[in-house]
C-alpha cells in the first residue's frame, strides 16, 4: 500500500481521523521544531512554537483544501510565529533572544561519548561560533538560511513560504552567505583544507 | 532544494553542520493532545455561554424591559383616567373648592343685599 501524501492525510484529519494528524506530526515535528529552534535558539520556547503551529494547522483542518504543498503552508505557519514571537520578544529587552542566547542549554542530539576531550572542546567551540553567526544574520536572512540549509527548500518553496519573489530570495540568500562566509571563514578555510 | 541552488559540497554548508539539531521533548505529543483537547473545551463553553447568552438571555432580558415599560405605562394611564372621572364628576365641587381656597377672590365678592336675599329665598 502507498504511503499516503501529507495532503491526503490532511485530508483524512478534516474528515475526523486524528491519527492521520499523528502521522503529519510524526513526519514535521522535528523539521519544524529544529526550524524554529535554530531561529529562536531557545529550546523551550521552540517546543511552545512548534505546538502553536501544529495547533494552529489542526484548528484549520475543517477550512483546509488542497490548493499548495502541505509542507510549505505548514513552514509558512511556523515562520509567521518564529517572527511574532522575535517581535514580541523584542519588546521585553530583558527577556530578549540575544540575552538567553549565551545562557541557552541546548538539547542538541550528539553522541558526546565517542569523542575524546580536544574533540568536544572544539565542536563545542565551532557549534557556539556557527549558533552566533546564524544569530547574528537578520531576521528574515536567518529564516531563508534554515530553510535552504537544513529544510533543503528551492528558492520557490523559499519565497512562497516567505511571500516575497524568488529574486528576493536568490539576492538575500546569496548576501546571508557572504556574512556567513566572512564570520566563520577560520573554520572553512579549516573544511577546504581538508 | 535542487543540486544547483545547495550545493552540499560547499564549505559554508559543511561549517553549518556544527549546528546540531534537537529532539523534541518525549511528552510532547501527548502534551499536544493535551493542549488540544483543552482548546476545544475552552472553546466548546464559550461558544455555549455565548450562544446562552444570545438566545435566552438577551431576548429575556429585552422582553422584561418591554413587559416593565407596558406596566408601568398601563398604571399612569389607569391613575390618569381614574383622576380624570373623579374630577368630572364633581366638578362644581372642585371649583367651589378652588374658590374657597382662594381667599382674595373670596373677599373681592360683595355681600348680598337684603333684597337679594330675599330673592335666592324665593
Amino acid at each position: 500500500m502507498a504511503t499516503p501524501t501529507d495532503e491526503e492525510l490532511m485530508l483524512q484529519v478534516k474528515r475526523g481521523d486524528r491519527s492521520a494528524f499523528n502521522a503529519i506530526m510524526d513526519r514535521y515535528e522535528k523539521p519544524v521544531l529544529n526550524m524554529i529552534y535554530r531561529y529562536l535558539q531557545d529550546y523551550d520556547g521552540a517546543q511552545d512554537l512548534m505546538q502553536e503551529t501544529f495547533l494552529r494547522v489542526y484548528k484549520a483542518r475543517e477550512r483546509y483544501e488542497v490548493r499548495s504543498k502541505f509542507s510549505t503552508w505548514l513552514f509558512q505557519i511556523a515562520v509567521n510565529l518564529c517572527l511574532n514571537e522575535r517581535r514580541f520578544r523584542s519588546y521585553r529587552r530583558h527577556d530578549s533572544i540575544e540575552a538567553m542566547a549565551g545562557q541557552e542549554v541546548p538539547r542538541e542530539l550528539e553522541d558526546a561519548r565517542a569523542l575524546s576531550p580536544e574533540e568536544l572542546s572544539r565542536k563545542a567551540e565551532m557549534a557556539s561560533l556557527v549558533r552566533a553567526a546564524v544569530q547574528s544574520l537578520p531576521e528574515e536572512e536567518r529564516v531563508m538560511v534554515i530553510l535552504a540549509k537544513w529544510e533543503e527548500k528551492s528558492y520557490e518553496e523559499i519565497a512562497e513560504v516567505m511571500g516575497c519573489s524568488v529574486d528576493a530570495v536568490k539576492s538575500r540568500l546569496y548576501r546571508a552567505k557572504k556574512m556567513l562566509r566572512e564570520q566563520l571563514k577560520d573554520f572553512i578555510t579549516e573544511h577546504e583544507g581538508i | 532544494m535542487k543540486e544547483s541552488e545547495n550545493n552540499k559540497s560547499d564549505p559554508l554548508w559543511k561549517v553549518l553542520d556544527a549546528f546540531p539539531q534537537v529532539e523534541s521533548h518525549p511528552q510532547s505529543r501527548a502534551k499536544f493532545w493535551a493542549r488540544v483537547a483543552r482548546d476545544e473545551a475552552t472553546a466548546a463553553i464559550t461558544s455555549t455561554r455565548w450562544r446562552w447568552f444570545l438566545r435566552i438571555a438577551l431576548p429575556s432580558v429585552g422582553m422584561a424591559c418591554v413587559i416593565l415599560a407596558l406596566v408601568l405605562g398601563g398604571n399612569a394611564l389607569i391613575q390618569r383616567h381614574a383622576e380624570d372621572r373623579e374630577i368630572a364628576a364633581n366638578l362644581e365641587l372642585y371649583e367651589n373648592l378652588d374658590v374657597i381656597q382662594n381667599m382674595p377672590q373670596l373677599a373681592s365678592y360683595e355681600e348680598p343685599s337684603d333684597e337679594d336675599f330675599d330673592e335666592m329665598v324665593e
